[in-house]
């Protein structure tokens, strides 16, 4: 067991990063027995010490060929040693007592079968009988494990060549960076960006590869760490989607590319160093980005720095004062967020100077606050509560007394306790600065600062709802939610919003069967981290109305059916019903699954009247970018010129409407025909209808040259526009200035189109669209409502017979003759495509109510009554033939750029609608949207959204209208922010 | 009135001397003058010719007439168009400290607004929110010397390359205010200011703008968003007003006796000026006397005056004798006072009263004699500052009321006397941590008390507990 030639370590200390620790361990009866003298051991040591030029240490064991020995040697070297490279020799062969491939497969998380092939070849080249080793490698945790042959000289004829690749393959694993000797062996890393920049590892810092800012959060769960990279101001949604993820264990598909940032981008992009300075946290040196804050600085150094008033998405107030940090120099500690960092700048945060002013704020925090945290909605998920229970003092000091504040009525939706309110303005400045209503603000002055609206009045924004999630405590809190719920009792599932046909990105957070709350994901690309009060709060409207058993009308209304008897009377409702006499209308809410599946259905019963309740039947949808948002959304951020057609979009897609308020901000400018609004934003009204369409054509003067000569221009068509008759005629004037005025041009595609249901555009993409026959076709006799409650009543005949499937009791079952019930988008894992065409999928966060199914397996049990049975059984395959229709729906949360066709299809459009003749009316363009609260069958049978329209009526909107009455709907009052 | 105009003739002749070319005897004098001070060992007694504020109680004309008389706007054309890096070197060079209480080099001060425009104008801010209790100073400017403020506006204006000067005035000095809006109008009308200023070809704008009466609005950030319209609270620095001031251009915003002795020490030369007062103390400076003397007043006097000369010669001493002399606060509310073994041989400048843990701020001296509840009457500054936290950042918002609840206790002597140091502690957790200096003006005059009066304190404390004890 002598292994006093061979070193167990080597390299050179003074090289950057870890030590390495490798494992050897040689799988010998005979030598363990001490019948003969390991050689194996000592030529990979040796290997070792000749190949690594970077500093490393090994540990060495000589054990017999037991499985199970071997098994807990391995696991011991990974598990305990931390071991990064784990290397056996022997015990590869065919013989009985070779059992090494078997114990290393027994421990490895995953394989990499690839080694035991290389290994093989390589041997292969020397002895035949190399095929009969059973060399394999596999990954257990962070550690690499690899059988190598049991013969000296067999073993340096492999690791010479094998080992160019595991340097790079222990970096991958976050292991230590490991340099080799290149005349022995040369590590080979494909096409390396300098991470390795990182200090924190040069100097000894965090171990076992923490990469830079990412030390934040670490969710440890069985064995592996899953990291999650937080950006500066993102911290607040990684800690939640990390608490998010620790409650739902079960929750199998953790997404947490959307918690990958741009602080972690930027370091791996590895930018020019001109525009990066460098500063010292701690006695660190970190790179950032010039013009960075002192804070961005310690957020990339991975160090947590408290922080109330702070969002990166708001402007700097800078007035908590808890995120002070040292900075040599200066005398005073300095409030980090709003203090630029200055190249060579020594930052200090962990000074008893930093820790006292930490706990000093702290503690004027809390003496005001009323620390009524046992019955606080909030608590649980307090700032407040986290941050004195980390920087704070043990005990208090103050016994005078407490300060008491009046609470505010914002409104049905968000709840004040104005005791709690620490003034950090966030609130104030998310009004103002992003939702676009000078609602909010502080009044009086000193310790006698109120947040509210000054006279009482409705917070007057579809975004409110946001301020709850932006104050850190308990001040604004959900009204509908207050008191139902804490929030370490709830599971909650990631899913997406079908309030409009926006996707925003949600977290649905529920408590057995019922949906507690729901609040938004971070997606920069769609919501970024807002959603609309609509989305937030119309899930009152998932407990009533519900369909929970199917109904069938047998002469004396509805009545409760089995399943068996729903289907069987469909089947017997259709029969004698030629194709042609058929129809299905899909609904606002129709998920792509069950609208493949009833397409399908359809066909086989061979009808193609396959509609909309939305309309525009007749939208040709042979192109996808003559129905998509082309630019996107998070390309729509870079317009500096935008025309609105018809569109509202503060209903429409209220977020979306944030985002064309930022654009403003950022110095862009923006026009709408239509009526004239309150966008939030200032915006130039051209006109209300066609004709001042008709004026953009001339580029030389006004908004058409605006558009011309702009670098990036937008035209958004709003679904106001696609629900008129005269749609055809319109859109052509559309592409007209969209040809004349180069809205499309190389790498920019600025024509637009916007929905306004979830469902639409996954509709269009899958051709649920009446076919060119259908013009012909003789009144339906038979209708199957897909969820559709908005149908026009010419397309539902008197006498025909109406199957509805859907989840809500709303005009639609009231219709119908059979009802079968369906689930809502809490309830199911769908696919939705948002306007920008990017497919998305809700997941089950609920379960099914009563006796309602699926969507798309109610169809499937259908067309078995019908016998005519759909070719999918499982919901992999239902997706699967959604791949075959339309492949990017299962490309699930990707965007890609609809084809253009360099215009020529628009051509082609043109002159058939200049074939029609039709020239377009001169009504007035409209919003598709009457009233933003109630759009659908859930948002209109909740009662949340019913007081919003109430609140709108009997509350002041505006401080011109301090005498409560009926103030104008929603939004469109007129004169407001101007 | 003999006396008077002879007096300004004087002054016509003194402030004649930077102009004419055969005066080299005389410069040389002058040059030689800033060595002899570094040897002076006392100050004060200044003379007459040597005061800037010649009509300080309203003895003669405020406006135009005696304003000119006394030798305002005597060929400041001349002045003007020896241009910007001019001006700033010779109040560089005259040690002029800003008068608004910081004490700031005002030359430095001025050559940070950029030489050359991007394309924004550039503003001269004058603060003329005195605010400060026990300051009276500006306020006797404005109302009987109106005309060396606007003129000192277009001469701050010429150093800073200003388009215009804004003063922004507090809102309860009405009186100050209307000398002040009739002084400029009769330099406009004049030709003094406005297009073509003085004839120099400089367009030039002096525009007074009342405040509402916020004591936070004298911060010089605070005081640019109220000037803006919005709610006077302090702006976080950086960008600093130099960059990104008044409408988001250059400003330097500096106090009212700053800009309004600047005229003068141009016309006398910086070397005449920086004769009075010690090392980077020098000058002569407006303070104003108050509580328990004789004769309080607003006096011209030179720095660095001993405090009990301040006091004896233009106060007619404190009431009672100084052995009646309790504590002093030296520099406007928000220094630490003084008790009466510091105040006995304390020079009134910058840096002595530093030295002594106070400041000489505004140089408003609030002299309390042994009659005083000293508790009692920093728990009143405490109020002041409770009652005048802007409530925006946490620890001035919290802290304030928090030191004023604690200090009414202590007023009564109903605390422990461990509390004293729990006080301390409170107002070092203000001082330093906020966005403005207001919360260290909040805890100053507590750490002043505790530092100086602790045994009274205890006392205190101690008597309320016998007398507790006893009814029990």
């Amino acid at each position: 067991m002598s292994t006093s030639q061979s070193p167990l370590a080597g390299g050179n200390n003074a090289t950057n990063g870890d030590k390495a620790r490798f494992g050897v361990v040689t799988v010998s009866d005979r030598a363990s027995a001490g019948t003969y003298e390991d050689l194996s051991g000592p030529a990979i040591l040796k290997f070792f010490d000749e190949a690594i030029s970077s500093s490393w240490e090994a540990v060495y064991r000589i054990i017999p060929d037991e499985k199970a020995q071997i098994e807990k040697e391995l696991k011991t070297l990974c598990d305990v040693e931390g071991c990064c490279l784990v290397v056996t020799t022997g015990g590869t062969g065919p013989a009985p007592r070779d059992v090494t491939p078997e114990a290393t497969e027994a421990v490895c998380d995953r394989l990499m079968p690839g080694y035991g092939e290389q290994m093989r070849a390589i041997s292969l080249r020397h002895v035949p009988t190399a095929v009969l080793s059973r060399q394999t490698a596999g990954l257990r945790g962070k550690s690499l494990i690899l059988n190598l042959p049991g013969k000296p000289k067999a073993i340096r004829e492999t690791i010479d060549e094998v080992f160019a690749s595991i340097p790079y393959c222990i970096e991958l694993m976050e292991g230590p960076y490991i340099t080799t000797n290149e005349h022995v062996v040369k590590a080979f890393r494909p096409g390396k960006k300098k991470i390795r920049a990182s200090p924190s590892l040069a100097n000894g810092g965090p171990t076992n590869g923490q990469r830079l800012c990412t030390s934040q959060l670490h969710v440890r769960r069985q064995g592996h760490v899953l990291t999650l990279v937080s950006e500066s101001g993102h911290r607040q949604a990684a800690r939640r989607a990390a608490n998010a993820l620790r409650r739902t264990v079960a929750c199998a598909e953790v997404d947490s590319r959307f918690l990958q940032t741009s602080v972690a981008l930027q370091q791996e992009a590895a930018p020019a160093p001109s525009d990066h300075i460098e500063v010292e946290v701690n006695g660190q040196p970190v790179q950032i980005l010039k013009g960075s804050t002192v804070m961005a600085a310690c957020d990339a150094a991975g160090v947590d720095i408290p922080r109330f008033c702070y969002h990166h998405r708001l402007s700097i107030a800078g007035n908590c004062r808890m995120c002070l940090v040292e900075v040599a120099k200066s005398p005073k500690p300095v409030a980090s967020c709003a203090m630029p960092a200055a190249p060579g700048m020594k930052i200090k945060t962990d000074s008893a100077l930093v820790k006292k002013a930490r706990e000093g704020v702290m503690e004027f925090l809390l003496i005001n606050h009323p620390l009524d945290c046992p019955i606080c909605d909030q608590g649980g998920e307090c700032d407040l509560q986290d941050q004195s229970m980390h920087f704070g003092s043990d005990r208090g000091r103050f016994t005078e007394m407490k300060r008491a504040v009046k609470d505010k009525n914002l409104g049905p939706l968000v709840k004040t306790v104005m005791t709690r309110c620490i003034h950090c303005t966030r609130c104030v400045r998310f009004a103002s600065e992003v939702a676009g209503v000078q609602d909010l603000g502080m009044t009086g002055r000193g310790n006698n600062s109120e947040i509210g609206t000054y006279v009482e009045k409705l917070m007057t924004s579809e975004l409110s709802g946001n301020v709850i999630d932006l104050c850190p405590v308990g001040a604004l809190t959900s009204k509908p939610a207050a008191f139902t719920a804490r929030n370490w009792e709830l599971r909650s599932v990631e899913s997406v919003d079908t309030s409009d046909a926006m996707g925003c990105n949600i977290r649905v957070d529920s408590r057995g069967n019922e949906v507690m709350r729901i609040l938004p994901r971070l997606n920069e690309d769609v919501n970024e981290e807002w959603i609309s009060d609509k989305a937030r709060f119309q899930y009152d409207g998932l407990k009533r109305q519900r369909l929970d058993v199917p109904l069938v009308n047998r002469g004396q209304g509805l009545e409760r059916a089995h399943w068996a008897d729903a289907l069987t009377a469909v089947q017997a409702g259709l029969k004698g019903i030629k194709g042609n006499e058929m129809r299905a209308i899909a609904g606002k809410l129709a998920d792509a699954e069950s609208i493949i599946a009833l397409k399908d259905l359809m066909n086989r019963l061979g009808c193609s009247n396959l509609y909309s309740d939305a309309g525009f039947a007749d939208l040709d949808a042979d192109v996808r970018s003559n129905y998509l948002m082309n630019t996107s959304l998070s390309g729509i951020s870079q317009a500096d010129v935008v025309l609105l057609v018809g569109s509202n979009p503060r209903t429409e897609a209220p977020v979306l409407n944030a985002r064309l308020r930022k654009l403003w901000l950022e110095g862009g400018q923006l026009a709408t025909i239509g009526p004239d609004l309150d966008l939030t934003y200032p915006h130039e009204h051209l006109g209300e209808g066609a004709p001042a369409l008709a004026e953009l054509l001339k580029t030389g003067s006004g908004w058409g040259k605006k558009l011309k000569e702009a670098k990036n221009p937008v035209i958004i068509v709003g679904p106001g526009i696609l629900h008129r008759q005269d749609r055809g005629s319109i859109l052509q004037k559309v592409h007209e200035v969209v040809e004349k005025t180069g809205v499309v041009r190389d790498n920019w595609n600025g024509y637009n189109v916007m929905h306004d249901s979830a469902s639409r555009v996954a509709a269009l993409d899958l051709g649920f669209l009446p076919s060119a026959r259908s013009a012909s076709a003789p009144p339906p006799k038979f209708v199957y409502l897909l969820g559709s409650d908005d149908f026009a009543e010419e397309d539902v005949p008197a006498d025909a017979f109406v199957v509805y499937q859907g989840h809500h009791g709303d005009r639609g079952a009231a219709r119908a003759n059979v009802v079968l019930p369906g689930t809502a988008y809490t309830e199911k894992a769908a696919t939705y495509v948002n306007f920008e065409g990017r497919a998305q999928r809700t997941k089950v966060a609920v379960p099914p109510l009563g006796d309602a199914r699926e969507d798309w397996t109610i169809v499937r049990a259908l067309s078995e009554v019908l016998d005519l049975p759909l070719p999918y059984d499982s919901r992999a395959d239902v997706r699967a033939r959604l791949g075959d229709v339309a492949p990017h729906l299962t490309r699930v949360g990707e965007w890609d750029a609809p084809l253009w066709l360099n215009g020529q299809y628009f051509k082609a459009f043109a002159a058939r609608a200049a074939g029609d003749k039709a020239a377009p009316s001169q009504d007035p363009f409209q919003s598709s949207i009457e009233n933003f609260y109630l759009t659908d069958v859930i948002s209109r049978s909740s009662q949340t959204m019913a007081k919003c329209v109430q609140a709108r009526e009997v509350m002041p909107t505006s401080f011109n209208t301090s005498q409560p009455g009926p103030a104008p709907s929603y939004g469109v009052n007129k004169g407001g922010a101007k | 009135m003999l006396r008077g105009q002879h007096r300004s003739l004087q002054r016509l002749s003194q402030s004649l001397r930077p102009f004419t070319s055969s005066s080299s005897a005389a410069q040389q004098a002058q040059a030689q003058a800033p060595a002899e001070p570094a040897q002076r060992t006392s100050f004060g007694g200044l003379k007459d010719e040597d005061r800037i504020f010649t009509n300080l109680y309203g003895q003669g004309d405020p406006f135009i007439k005696g304003a000119m008389a006394r030798g305002d706007w005597h060929r400041t054309k001349d002045l003007v168009l020896k241009g910007a890096d001019w001006v700033i070197d010779q109040m560089k060079k005259s040690n002029l400290r800003g008068r608004g209480g910081a004490g700031f080099p005002s030359g430095l001060k001025w050559s940070f607004m950029p030489k050359a425009s991007d394309g924004r104008p550039s503003y001269v801010v004058v603060n003329a929110d005195e605010s400060e209790p026990g300051t009276c100073k500006d306020r006797e400017i404005m109302r009987h010397d109106p005309h060396k403020l606007v003129e000192g506006c277009l001469i701050a204006g010429t150093g800073m390359r200003a388009r215009a000067a804004y003063i922004y005035i507090r809102g309860e000095y009405v009186n100050e205010r209307i000398a002040l809006e009739r002084a400029v109008a009769e330099a406009y009308q004049k030709g003094f200011i406005g297009k073509n200023a003085c004839g120099t070809g400089m367009d030039f704008d002096v525009i007074v703008h009342y405040g509402a009466g916020a004591y936070i609005c004298g911060e010089e950030t605070a005081l640019l968003e109220s000037l803006e319209g919005k709610t006077g609270k302090p702006r976080l620095k950086p960008p600093f007003p130099a960059n990104v001031g008044l409408y988001g251009c250059p400003s330097t915003v500096t106090n009212v006796e700053t800009v309004a002795v600047a005229p003068t020490i141009l016309r006398r030369g910086p070397e005449w000026f920086s004769s009075f007062g010690r090392k980077n103390n020098h000058g002569t400076k407006l303070f104003c006397i108050s509580g328990h003397v004789n004769r309080p007043c607003t006096v011209e006097e030179e720095m660095s005056i001993s405090l009990k000369e301040l006091i004896e010669r233009h106060c007619g001493g404190v009431r009672g004798g100084w052995d009646n002399l309790l504590a002093v606060i030296p520099g406007g509310s928000s220094v630490p006072l003084l008790p009466q073994r510091i105040c006995n041989d304390v020079l009134m400048d910058f840096d002595a009263l530093k030295e002594a843990q106070s400041g000489l701020g505004t140089a408003a001296v609030i002299v309390m004699d042994k009659s005083t509840d000293v508790i009692d009457a920093i728990a009143r500054l405490s109020y002041f500052y409770k009652h005048e936290s802007c409530g925006q950042c946490t620890p001035c918002r919290e802290g304030a009321p928090w030191l004023y609840d604690m200090m009414q206790r202590m007023r009564k002597g109903d605390a422990r006397l461990e509390e004293i140091d729990m006080l301390w502690e409170v107002t070092k957790q203000i001082e330093g941590h906020t966005i403005c200096a207001l919360g260290d003006a909040a805890a100053w005059p507590v750490q002043g008390l505790i530092r100086h009066f602790r045994p009274e304190m205890e006392d205190r404390i101690e008597k309320a507990s016998e007398r507790i004890a006893a009814t029990v």
